[in-house]
């Protein structure tokens, strides 16, 4: 399967003056200034940064777990910057993939159950929600740990299942905070290829890395620095 | 850890010490109070000399299941020559004194006892002395002892009183001697003990039942074997006089006696406080682990620098019998506070009054406080003996929210509260309910506006019966013409009165009753118009009329009761055409009137079968006033006092009061019981609501991660705060099933207090399971709402 090609005039996501003071203290720390960012159906994007340049901000901001300062943002062609708190909720549950550094698996709930838990969200009928979940477990090879509990599995193992619960909702766009930050080098490799097969069939990806290695798997690599784009290379492929 | 490091910690967290040390002192206070009446009660020595060996004595009928009957003269002088189980018995008999010659005319209290008592009694005066055998012969009589708190109040403590005289009912008694405070018997508030005086008739009269006897067993002696040879000589006395045919003897200790009816219900307080303490225990113990798991770090350390379990464990004890103690010391304030309130709020003389903070209560309490902080001071302990606390250290950052799994112990402690909270609540709510339905009975009369006073026309001044019916009827004339009285009249038998009598009787044409078969009824005395009066409805026949008088046929008006007893099947309120006799001679006395029941012996007591006397035709001397007043009772009473003393000027009235306060007086006892149960079954629902909402609040915070990442995978606000409320009703639920189970085992042992309200009441158990629900609701509520208020941003925090 190929990425559509996806014209410009309809980005996927499109930020447009971007910005994000933090104030803390009286004191006000620009986190993000003046982001302009499009990004298409099918794209892979990659976001690197020194610590502290604002990468996890701009993922927030654009995973709609924080609200922009400044600018506006539009996805899947809504104005979605400043939304109130329960249609936020709304677009993460069915827009947003997120894949988080921590796994951030709940340690209560077995490992269908994780994947299952954002479709219980959105109403879904068990059999609906067993289906997708399962699909979605099988398509990160972990189908056959329905029943463990993430404290039984390796740190890989857990991220997979992360992979899976976000890809359950076929969101639009899956995102992804330095997925391999918590991991040693072999299951981070194992994670990255599993990214870039998603992408192969299609999915619309924003990955945080600082690893240049991962880096490059992507279509886009964007740099970041003290809350500006400051450089964008596009992998030629 | 010494004290000065536990208080350093507590400065740290003050919140934490505030509410532990409250949530102690609240259930250690409440259990410190009901001790105090407990011990009041059931522990503390009576004032005597051994008095596990003093008992009572009372007449019995096995037959009609009486068991206590007062004991008729010539049976206590028999039984004192026959019986070999006792080392003495003594008779004693409350009697009321016109007190004449010191101002106005006044009643007072006292009682008529023979001269072994106080040597019975290992009780000596203390001032004078006591009586001797020859002052108890009748005509020798008159002399009198004092009590402690009479010789105070009304002689000024004075010793000079010896040999002073007082006019009791008209004779002259010397006073010998004063009696010290403790002496309570017959009751709290005797005043005077004079001798016995056995009048010639009372030497004769084996009917006449209306003396108190105690003993004192020989050492050695068992009650059981005192009851066997009592009953042995009562039916040897029973084969030689037909008074006595039926007659048995109850033995009864005397603590057994004194204490009665108030010991289930306040063994069922100490219960219910009991439970309270639990509950605010596993409060404590939770904020405790709350603690101890916030503090694993810190002991983590400990045990790195060397610190064995052991000295941990020490130190979360220490830490934990300084919150109780601290909580004890509290308590006993707040008891003390309690206990001196509610004694204040005791009708005086109340038996619970004897309750105070004393050495014993104090070292109840310490035990308790001492239990207590070990109780909830071994959970967390326990809690950090199982985890390896070296693990603690290592463990941090990894990929999973933290398990709940973990809190399994602190849930259990929920559900107990919960329980044992919603047990309490059933008792309370059954017993409010029995209140409300006792409340709401129809005493058959208006008990509004009504004013009653009690007098004794002394056989002095008044030898005969005619007399007395004559000066009493001239005193309710006197009153009723008063401005503000509609109506007034006078009873022997006072409803809820203390002057209550029976009399047996036959019925003209009809055989002997035999032993099983009802033979007797409530007796009373009025003067006309005093169904009238009491607004009570006269169903059928007439009321009483001047013309009734003591020359004129005989007649009586009964009560529904007795027509239901006696003449079943006829039509209600139709007076049978039939007489009565109640000296066993040919002296007929027609029923003329049926009036509707009056619950006069206590709104929750069963109306027995009356009979009705007109005064002008038997009169005893003995009466009530009841006046009907057009405004407020209370306001005539200074004018009816002038009234009866225009007729006799030496005649004191007593116990003046309204009937609403008599009624509610035969309310007071199911009043105290619904409400101590309610006001701890509040505090108990109070506390779980409390420990519901710590262990949500922490739960909440130690989900802070796990919610944060719900709401970034597009968990809504009410999706987060059913999350809580969920988990929350879970343990409540859980709860309630348990507290039902022992509401319906607690329920039973309540049976017993209860009217017309069945133990497994269900609007009862239906409302208390709602209420306990709706607050374990809110107690979730709150932590829920600040669950929802988690930023969904923590998701993408790592630590
Ligand atoms: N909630 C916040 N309040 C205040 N300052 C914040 C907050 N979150 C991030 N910042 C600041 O914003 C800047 C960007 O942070 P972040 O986006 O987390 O950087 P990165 O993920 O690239 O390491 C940093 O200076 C950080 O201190
Ligand atoms: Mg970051």
């Amino acid at each position: 399967m190929t990425a559509e090609p996806q014209s410009a005039a309809s980005p996927l996501i499109h930020l447009q003056g971007i910005q994000k003071v933090f104030l803390t203290d009286e004191v006000e720390t620009h986190a993000l200034s003046e982001i302009h960012l499009e990004i298409a159906q099918g794209e892979y994007v990659s976001i690197a940064g020194p610590s502290g340049c604002g990468k996890s901000t701009l993922l927030a901001i654009l995973g709609l777990l924080d609200t922009p300062t400044g600018g506006t943002y539009t996805l899947n062609g809504n104005q979605v910057a400043n939304l109130d708190h329960s249609a936020r909720a709304r677009i993460r549950n069915r827009e947003i993939g997120f894949i988080f550094q921590s796994f951030n698996l709940i340690g209560d709930l077995t490992v269908f159950e994780n994947v299952e838990l954002p479709l219980t969200y959105r109403g879904l009928s068990a059999g609906e929600r067993k289906e997708r979940a399962m699909e979605a477990l099988e398509k990160v090879g972990m189908s056959h740990r329905l029943r463990h509990y993430p404290s039984q599995l390796s740190g890989g193992q857990q991220q997979r299942v992360a992979v899976a619960r976000a890809l359950g909702g076929k969101p639009s766009i899956l995102l992804a905070d330095e997925p391999t930050g918590n991991l040693d080098s072999k299951n981070g490799e194992a994670v990255m290829d599993l990214l870039r097969q998603l992408h192969r069939e299609g999915a619309t990806i924003c990955m945080v890395t600082h690893d240049p290695r991962f880096a490059r798997h992507a279509d886009r690599q964007i740099h970041l620095f003290d809350g500006r784009i400051v450089e964008e290379l596009v992998e030629a492929r | 850890m010494n004290l000065r490091q536990i208080l350093r910690q507590w400065a740290k967290s003050p919140g934490f010490a505030a509410v532990a040390i409250l949530t102690l002192a609240l259930g250690i206070g409440a259990n410190t109070a009901i001790f105090s009446l407990v011990y009041g009660l059931l522990l503390q020595p009576l004032p005597y000399r051994e008095a596990d060996r003093l008992v009572q004595v009372h007449e019995s009928v096995p037959a009609r299941g009486v068991d206590r009957v007062p004991v008729a003269v010539p049976n206590l002088i028999d039984w004192q020559r026959q019986s070999a189980s006792f080392e003495g018995l003594a008779g004693l008999r409350h009697a009321e004194y016109n007190l004449t010659g010191q101002g106005d005319p006044r009643r007072i209290t006292g009682a008529r006892v023979t001269a072994n008592l106080f040597s019975l009694l290992g009780v000596n005066p203390l001032l004078g002395r006591t009586f001797t055998a020859e002052e108890e012969a009748f005509g020798k009589h008159f002399v009198v002892l004092l009590s402690e708190s009479y010789w105070r109040s009304s002689f000024g403590a004075d010793p000079g009183v010896l040999g002073r005289s007082l006019l009791l009912d008209g004779g002259s008694y010397t006073v010998i001697g004063v009696m010290p405070g403790e002496l309570r018997l017959p009751s709290r508030n005797t005043q005077v003990w004079t001798p016995a005086g056995f009048e010639p008739e009372e030497l004769e009269l084996r009917g006449n039942h209306s003396w108190w006897v105690m003993g004192r067993l020989k050492s050695g002696v068992t009650l059981e074997q005192a009851k066997v040879e009592m009953n042995g000589i009562a039916r040897r006395l029973g084969e030689q006089f037909e008074d006595v045919r039926d007659f048995g003897v109850t033995v009864i200790g005397l603590r057994e006696e004194l204490v009665g009816e108030l010991r289930l219900p306040l063994l069922i307080l100490l219960g219910a406080v009991g439970c309270v303490l639990l509950i605010a225990c596993a409060n404590v113990a939770n904020l405790m682990l709350a603690r101890s798991a916030a503090r694993a770090r810190e002991f983590a350390v400990r045990a790195a620098l060397g610190a064995r379990r052991g000295d941990v464990i020490r130190q979360l004890l220490s830490e934990s019998l300084v919150l109780s103690l601290s909580g004890g010391v509290l308590g006993i304030l707040l008891a003390w506070w309690g206990v001196t309130g509610f004694v204040g709020w005791l009708p005086e003389g109340h038996l619970l009054s004897t309750g105070q903070i004393n050495g014993s209560v104090l070292a109840f309490t310490l035990g308790v406080s001492l239990l207590t902080g070990l109780g909830f001071g071994l959970v967390p302990a326990w809690q950090v003996w199982r985890t390896d606390l070296t693990e603690v250290l290592k463990d941090s950052g990894r990929g999973t929210t933290e398990g709940l799994r973990r809190n399994r112990l602190r849930n259990v402690l929920v559900v107990v509260e919960v329980a044992l909270a919603l047990i309490l609540l059933v008792g309370a709510g059954l017993l409010l309910r029995s209140f409300s339905r006792a409340q709401r009975v129809d005493p058959g009369f208006k008990t509004e506006h009504l004013l009653t006073a009690t007098l004794a026309l002394t056989d002095q001044k008044y030898p005969t019966e005619p007399q007395k019916a004559q000066a009493i009827l001239g005193m309710v004339e006197q009153v009723a013409a008063l401005p503000g009285v509609e109506s007034a009249a006078a009873v022997f038998g006072l409803p809820f009165g203390r002057m209550q009598s029976k009399v047996t009787f036959r019925i003209e044409g009809r055989p002997a009753p035999a032993a099983h078969e009802p033979d007797n009824a409530n007796y009373r005395q009025i003067t006309p118009g005093y169904f009238r009066t009491l607004g009570a409805t006269l169903l059928g026949g007439r009321d009483f009329e001047l013309r009734d008088g003591p020359d004129s046929a005989r007649v009586v008006i009964v009560n529904e009761s007795f027509l239901r007893t006696f003449f079943p099947g006829g039509a209600p309120g139709q007076v049978p055409s039939a007489r009565v006799s109640l000296d066993g001679t040919n002296n007929w006395i027609q029923i003329v009137g049926v009036v509707r029941d009056i619950r006069d012996g206590g709104l929750t007591q069963p109306v027995e079968p009356q009979m009705f006397m007109p005064m002008s035709q038997q009169c005893w001397g003995l009466a009530s006033l009841v006046i009907r007043t057009r405004g407020s009772a209370e306001t005539l009473e200074g004018p009816v006092r002038r009234a009866v003393l225009t007729i006799d000027g030496e005649q004191a009235l007593d116990q003046m009061r309204s009937m609403e306060s008599m009624v509610d007086d035969t309310l007071a006892q199911r009043r105290l019981q619904a409400v101590l149960l309610g006001a701890f079954s509040a505090l108990a629902l109070v506390l779980s609501a409390v420990g519901i909402y710590g262990v949500m609040a922490w739960s909440v915070s130690r989900r802070t991660q796990e919610i944060g990442i719900r709401m970034a995978l597009g968990a809504q606000w009410s999706d987060v705060r059913r999350l809580v409320i969920h988990q929350g009703m879970v343990l409540t639920f859980l709860g309630v099933a348990l507290g039902l189970l022992g509401g319906v085992g607690l329920a039973r042992f309540l049976a017993g207090l209860l009217y017309e309200i069945q133990p497994h009441d269900p609007p009862t158990f239906g409302w208390v399971t709602v209420i306990l629900i709706g607050v374990s609701w809110v107690a979730c509520w709150i932590p829920a709402r600040r669950a929802a208020r988690v930023d969904p941003l923590v998701a993408l925090r790592t630590e």
